[in-house]
């Protein structure tokens, strides 16, 4: 978890706020928070009101608090960037969530609509919330044991403590849904037909493929090596040579997981050079000292094995050339390739969706869900939104997507209704 | 997550902050004082839409009657890094007279019936005053608030001088205006800067007004460019004093109010220097019923009517107050006159594991006169001996709750 700002240093931070009008952070933040709003309510000692303003705009409010990357959202926009620093808007954000929870206060759903909700990753449990607050019923299926999708099941045990979630979710207790764990849903169809409508938002968990030879013995899984050690089933790694294969945010959680699962050595692998790797501040904070080495401009292209035994990762060193693309493109160094010794190689290279419905939705490549702006599929009641929709997000940008999918259902039962 | 008790449909209602004022029901206390948020009819209008439970139009004057004003007009009080800890302002009256100023309370009455809709006058002579009562009562205002302390000096009298710095004057002119104002409510809205308020307050029971407004800007100089030698705001190589307004002019508020709650039987209308939620129940404790705000507005903008009623919802139900007026007049028991207050021993006492050893404290106390802490090692230590109790350490103390007074006797 983040380090708390302390009260003085809170209101301090709060104080540097302008105030602007029509203020651009909000505008940056997928879900707008209200932020000038809740940091005059903070810098006015009413830490409730605050909460609130932030609570109503943000289900997940705690584990935005922590974890919300707000250099790419709201702290990039704030006026003050180049002027003295932006305002630290997530920082405020969770001190007023871990300084006040209220919660939602409880009632019983008024209307006569049901609504299905499938996945309690950040955009069900965002849709759910909402269309229990426009007063229907709720029904949320959920494969996992728990709600709260890569929240629980993903980020690294060590940066995330799970305890934020829950409390975020027990908030939300008052609303009545319903929630059912271990509720695999398999037809959309059987769902469409005995509820009014359905939001999908099932996210991205099959690990991205190599297509390197004997992949399927030899490479192992970042989602299932993270859920693993945030579930307590993780094996040590005492004594064993780890190489990761990946560049983004989610390699970094496993490159500090392994680490965390006492590897001998972690080295993480990554085809282009340091700018080129798109990953968060925080995250790279993370792992800064955690002893993680770095092989940039470096791709895997091979196993080696002993008696069928992993031995070494054999890997191919890159240069970075400009192709007129926006990204440098990287172009294999004739001659130039060299083995890594490993135990296990764990790929994080990106996420793909599972696209098996019994329902035509007319995927995309790469696995993009297609969507109108109201999160709409081609099917007229089937809503999704979340990493299906978007390719690998964030949390606030998957409850945006609920929280938008979950209006546009309201206008469509109301429409249906009159 | 399921099986939770569940007991209600639907939202619950949000806590009632309506106070009744002279009879007038107010869905809030938040009123537009009169003041440049009020002086245009659709700028009014979007404050009512924001949320305020009233206006009171700006000073508006008989036709024919000279406002002639000179910018720039405002100015401001720094302090610590912040703007506008107060403001200065060399504004007049309205420069709509009442022929204007009649239309928009017809209008607003029609648009916002719930809503507190008054008008603020000023005049010279009776029949001024009098027609001025006349006219906003046949368009329908809810209330007339009288200014007896525009800092430009009201008209009349003593040129240069406020009505309500004289109470013979304030007597005589509240009569004036209630004659004519009859059933319709009258405020009075008095200055801070006289000798004895108790006196002007009294004058103006006496002339017979509903209730009164305490109070208005305090006459200031805002500050001298010190390489022209020429003061705040500057017009060419001219200036002249302003009206001090916002959170810099808030304790001045508190005592004007509660020195009339204390000692007079009239409802008050509080302002000056209000611009949160907990300004505004200091200012209901010392005996204010509804709260009027200018600054504040003028600088962040007529949504801050959310927040106050955001912040005193939460505060209320916190403390169990089921009703605004269950807050009025809860510090006026603890006010009495300086003879009255208990006499005991307070010694000083400094926390030293929050302590952060800046010796802030150390040079107060050497310095502010009664040298009772010496810094051993960067940590304070107090001589009870030395220590007289002043409290000054604690006030300069950058950690909250480090230091505090502890009753010996
Ligand atoms: C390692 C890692 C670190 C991350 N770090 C951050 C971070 O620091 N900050 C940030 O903002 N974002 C972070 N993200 C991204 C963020 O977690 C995702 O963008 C977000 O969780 C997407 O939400 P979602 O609801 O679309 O999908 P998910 O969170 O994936 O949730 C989908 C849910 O649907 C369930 N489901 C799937 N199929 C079915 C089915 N057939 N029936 C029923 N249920 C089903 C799944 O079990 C899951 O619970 C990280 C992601 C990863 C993987
Ligand atoms: C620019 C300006 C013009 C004002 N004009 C009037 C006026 O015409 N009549 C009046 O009664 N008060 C007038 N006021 C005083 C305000 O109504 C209010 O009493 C004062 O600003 C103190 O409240 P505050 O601290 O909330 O601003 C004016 C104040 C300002 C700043
Ligand atoms: S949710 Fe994220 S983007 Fe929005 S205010 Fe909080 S930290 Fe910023």
């Amino acid at each position: 978890m983040n380090e708390l700002l302390s009260p003085s240093a809170a209101l301090r931070e709060a104080w540097r706020c302008l105030h602007c009008w029509d203020a651009p952070c909000t505008a940056a933040c997928p879900v707008h928070v209200p932020i000038p709003e809740f940091i005059a309510r903070l810098r006015a000692d009413d830490i409730v009101g605050a909460e609130e303003l932030v609570r109503q705009a943000n289900p997940l409010i705690s584990s935005c608090g922590d974890i919300c990357p707000d250099e790419d959202y709201c702290s990039r926009a704030c006026i003050l960037k180049d002027v003295e620093g932006s305002i630290r808007v997530r920082e405020l954000h969770g001190f007023v969530t871990e300084s006040a929870h209220a919660p939602w206060q409880r009632w019983k759903p008024w209307k006569a609509e049901r609504v299905a909700v499938v996945g309690a990753g950040p955009a069900g449990i965002a849709c759910a919330r909402e269309l229990a607050r426009f007063g229907y019923h709720v029904f949320v299926f959920e494969k996992d044991n728990a709600p709260g999708g890569m929240l629980r099941y993903s980020l690294a045990a060590d940066r995330f403590p799970v305890r934020i979630l829950d409390q975020d979710l027990a908030l939300m207790q008052g609303l009545g849904i319903t929630w059912k764990t271990g509720a695999c849903v398999d037809s959309l169809k059987s769902l469409l037909d005995s509820y009014d409508a359905v939001f999908y938002g099932t996210g991205r968990h099959e690990d991205a493929t190599l297509g390197l030879a004997d992949e399927e013995s030899f490479l192992f899984s970042g989602l299932s090596f993270l859920r693993a050690w945030r579930t307590g089933s993780g094996e040590s790694l005492a004594g064993k040579d780890v190489v990761i294969i990946g560049g983004g945010n989610v390699s970094l959680d496993v490159a500090s997981t392994a680490v965390h699962a006492g590897a001998e050595s972690v080295v993480l692998i990554y085809r282009r050079g340091p700018k080129e790797m798109p990953v968060w501040k925080r995250e790279r904070e993370h792992v800064e000292g955690k002893g993680v080495r770095f092989e940039f401009c470096t791709r895997p292209t091979g196993f080696i094995t002993e008696g069928g035994v992993l031995k070494a990762l054999q890997c191919q060193r890159t240069r970075l050339i400009d192709t007129g693309k926006s990204r440098l493109t990287p172009q294999d160094v004739e001659g130039y390739d060299f083995l890594l010794p490993a135990d296990l190689v764990i790929g994080s290279v990106g996420m793909n969706a599972s696209k098996d419905e019994d329902v035509e939705l007319g995927w995309k490549d790469k696995a993009y869900l297609p969507v109108d702006e109201n999160m709409r599929t081609k099917e007229k009641r089937l809503f999704a939104g979340g990493d299906l929709v978007s390719g690998e997000g964030t949390v606030v940008a998957a409850q945006s997507h609920g929280i938008r999918a979950a209006r546009a259902i309201h206008a469509l039962l109301q429409e249906v209704r009159s | 997550m399921t099986g939770a008790s569940q007991s209600k449909r639907g939202p619950e209602p949000p806590l009632d902050l309506s106070v009744s004022f002279l009879g007038i029901e107010l869905e809030n206390p938040f009123i537009l004082s009169a003041a440049p948020s009020t002086d245009e009819l659709d700028i009014a209008c979007a404050g009512l839409d924001a949320g305020w439970a009233g206006v009171i139009l700006k000073t508006t004057s008989v036709e024919g009657n000279p406002v002639s004003l000179a910018y720039p007009m405002m100015s401001t009080m720094d302090w610590a890094g912040r703007r506008l800890v107060g403001m200065g302002n060399i504004d007049l009256i309205s420069e709509h007279h009442i022929d204007v100023v009649e239309k928009r309370v017809a209008i607003l009455k029609s648009e916002f019936g719930s809503k507190l809709i008054a008008a603020s006058i000023m005049g010279q002579k009776q029949e001024d005053w009098q027609s001025l009562v006349q006219r906003l009562k046949d368009a329908g205002v809810d209330l007339i608030e009288c200014s007896f302390s525009c800092p430009q000096g009201s008209m009349g009298e003593r040129p240069g001088a406020m009505l309500a710095q004289s109470a013979e004057a304030t007597e005589k002119v509240t009569g004036w205006v209630k004659e004519a104002a009859g059933d319709l409510p009258v405020l009075i809205k008095i200055t801070p800067q006289v000798t004895d308020v108790v006196e002007i307050a009294q004058a103006v029971k006496n002339g017979g007004a509903d209730g009164l407004t305490a109070s208005n800007s305090v006459p200031a100089l805002m500050g001298v460019d010190i390489e022209t030698f020429v003061p705040a705001p500057s017009l060419d190589q001219y200036s002249t004093y302003s009206g001090l307004t916002g959170p810099a002019i808030k304790p001045l508020t508190l005592r004007t109010v509660a020195e009339i709650a204390r000692h007079v039987d009239i409802p008050i209308s509080g302002n000056g220097g209000i611009s949160t939620w907990k300004d505004a129940v200091e200012l209901f404790s010392v005996g204010a019923r509804n709260i009027q705000i200018c600054t504040a507005v003028m600088h962040y903008g007529f949504r801050i009517v959310d927040d106050l009623k955001s912040g005193l919802s939460n505060y209320m139900k916190r403390r169990g107050f089921g009703r605004v007026s269950d807050i009025v007049g809860k510090a006026l028991p603890h006010i009495v006159d300086h003879d009255s207050l208990p006499r005991r021993t307070v010694k000083s006492r400094i926390k030293s594991d929050l302590c952060i050893g800046c010796g802030v404290c150390y040079v107060a106390c050497r310095d502010g006169g009664h040298l009772a802490i010496s810094m051993d090692d960067r940590q304070p230590v107090v001589d009870d001996d030395k220590c007289v109790g002043c409290g000054l350490c604690m006030l300069t103390c950058p950690v909250s709750d480090c230091i505090s007074m502890e009753v010996i006797t």
